[in-house]
């Protein structure tokens, strides 16, 4: 398997996860429980359970050069807005108004690949038509449920 | 422009930064690294957030359900969302990647039909194919993304 096809497989695990804890979440919210809180626990035993995993593998150094470390400070600096702003915008606006423009992110992605990984990644016309068929079926089904 | 509004234009402009600089950090970083820099962070702000919104008494939990279903969430998110969504970057790249990510609103409609008995909407079928099909058109470029 090459190594692109085991990153798309990899991808399609990843968004099983993600759709499923989802699930789970929106069963807590609905039980009334606050969307922030449920964050926070969730956030909080993910890190548990990412160091635990780390402390399982020792061949899997930690260490990071200055290049990569100033690259997963902003990173992490970036998911952390993101998730507080998400969770600040929804207690403001209906998940209808906010799902379509959290679900331009890939366009987003794509705007920066441009600026920061020029030399490793290419746009393609493809790509982009795709990337907005999926944007757009993330906004139609968000302004719908 | 409402702040709500501007809120999320934020959210999607940190999300989509973070994963091209997560992709970035990976030229030079595993992601078993990168992955817990990026949740402690996250921690860090979410803990601030609900500090400052609700109060300290806010992380009281609720239940020990409330306890066991948010650490099977952390467990799903984090070692097999993000982890494998990060591995998965460092293999396929971003580009073909992200747009991947699309599908998880379109396996948690399939969760809430199956195991909710919820009926989607003619839209939310409009919407699933648009995706499905922006994927398809995404995927069939994927050995010419990466340079």
């Amino acid at each position: 398997m090459s190594a692109v096809t085991s990153g798309i497989v990899l991808a399609l695990a990843a968004v099983l996860s993600f759709a499923t804890a989802l699930f789970i979440g929106k069963q807590l919210v609905d039980d009334g429980s606050p969307v922030a809180v449920i964050a926070f626990y969730e956030v909080a035993f993910g890190l548990t359970f990412l160091a635990a995993a780390r402390a399982r593998s020792p061949r899997a150094g930690l260490m990071l050069g200055r290049g990569a470390l100033g690259w997963t400070a902003a990173a992490g600096l970036c998911f952390a807005v993101a998730y507080t702003s998400f969770y600040a915008a929804m207690s403001r606006i209906d998940f209808s108004v906010g799902a379509p423009i959290i679900g331009a992110v890939p366009l987003v992605s794509y705007a920066f690949v441009l600026i920061v990984l020029r030399g490793t990644e290419r746009l393609t016309v493809r790509s982009v038509l795709g990337a907005t068929l999926v944007v757009g079926g993330v906004g139609l089904i968000g302004v719908t449920s | 422009m409402g702040l709500g509004i501007l809120l999320a234009i934020a959210a999607a402009l940190g999300w989509g930064a973070g994963d091209v600089f997560v992709r970035r950090a990976m030229l030079g970083a595993r992601p078993e690294t990168v992955t817990i820099v990026a949740a402690g962070m996250v921690l860090l702000a979410v803990a601030v957030f609900v500090a400052g919104s609700s109060g300290v008494g806010a992380f009281a939990a609720p239940s020990a359900a409330f306890v066991g279903l948010t650490a099977v969430m952390g467990l799903l998110t984090w070692l097999g969302g993000n982890l494998l969504y990060f591995h998965a970057m460092a293999r396929a790249g971003v580009v073909v990647v992200a747009p991947i990510l699309g599908l998880t609103p379109l396996f948690a409609i399939a969760l809430a039909v199956t195991l909710g008995g919820e009926r989607p909407s003619v839209t939310t079928l409009a919407g699933t194919l648009a995706i499905v099909t922006g994927v398809l058109i995404v995927l069939t470029d994927r050995k010419r993304v990466l340079r």
